[in-house]
């Protein structure tokens, strides 16, 4: 997930994120939105806090996701 | 069987910061009101309906404002019409082609490492910077989400609707839609093309004898899915 805030307002979208049964879910963006999160996907682990700073985090988490 | 396995969502934030983008990057939704009503003064400014009865309460809470204020207070017609306006705003704003974007780089590096064929993009903005990169990649958009088996074309979800979805011809619901807040229709759906999308969806809006609307969902308290 790269830079999108949790609203309790879309239920459509963060119901299923809460119940994901992903292997890995990784969140760039803001402390503040990823505690947010972190309420509704324990699993979910932060990268970076922007999109420019997350890109190579995100390529590098996949590829170790592929490899394994 | 499907083997994309791997869910990248993006959400305003995306837009706001990848860089190299024209005129400038887009603004989140705190700043979203006072935008629109600078670019498009007649429907969005202090002197309109809208801005008269709901400027400052669009400013605190742009979505809340449209659904509890707005949307039981209009006839939709009114309301398409300022969804118009959005369309055309957010359709104005562009990667620089540079391709240094980080919408690019990301998919230059997910194509890179192979991982491209592997992954459905969602994502909740209205702009449409992200096909823009893919369309500067190469990469085709699949909006439909019926290909996620294809290697030829990249899965794009756009949850909350697009600046370049177009509702069909819904001039024989005019009335329907004149008369009643909060119409639902049920209607085909297409995508306009990014190429010139700016003039496409003012040649569209500007149809009299047929009725065009974007399809975004700036007021629904459930987004369509």
């Amino acid at each position: 997930m790269i830079a999108l805030r949790p609203n309790p307002r879309d239920p459509h979208l963060w119901n299923p994120v809460a119940q994901s049964q992903a292997s890995q879910i990784v969140y760039v963006g803001g402390e503040d939105d990823f505690e947010a999160l972190k309420k509704l996907q324990g699993r979910a682990i932060h990268l970076a806090a922007t999109f420019k700073t997350g890109a190579a985090p995100v390529l590098s988490t996949l590829a170790k996701l592929r490899r394994n | 069987m499907n083997n994309r396995d791997i869910v990248i969502l993006f959400g305003a934030g995306a837009s706001y910061g990848p860089g190299h983008v024209l005129p400038q990057a887009p603004p989140l939704g705190v700043n979203l009101y006072d935008a629109l009503a600078a670019q498009y003064p007649k429907d969005w400014g202090s002197e309109s309906h809208l801005g008269k009865m709901w400027a400052s309460q669009l400013r605190d809470d742009f979505e809340r404002t449209m659904y509890e204020e707005v949307l039981p207070k209009v006839s939709s017609l009114p309301l398409l019409e300022w969804h118009r306006r959005v369309a055309e705003f957010f359709a104005t704003y562009r990667v620089d082609g540079s391709g240094q974007d980080m919408y690019s780089l990301l998919l230059s590096g997910l194509r890179t490492t192979g991982l491209v064929g592997q992954v459905t993009f969602g994502s909740l903005n209205y702009d449409c910077l992200l096909e823009q990169a893919m369309l500067g990649l190469q990469l085709t958009t699949d909006y439909t989400l019926k290909a996620l088996a294809s290697q030829g074309s990249v899965p794009v979800a756009k949850i909350h609707g697009s600046c370049n979805f177009i509702a069909g011809d819904l001039s024989w619901k005019r009335a329907f839609i004149i008369t009643n807040p909060n119409a639902a229709i049920e209607c085909p759906l297409n995508a306009l093309s990014l190429q010139n999308l700016e003039g496409l969806l003012r040649q569209k809006f500007a149809a009299y004898e047929q009725a065009f609307f974007p399809v975004l969902s700036i007021t629904l308290q459930t987004s369509p899915q």
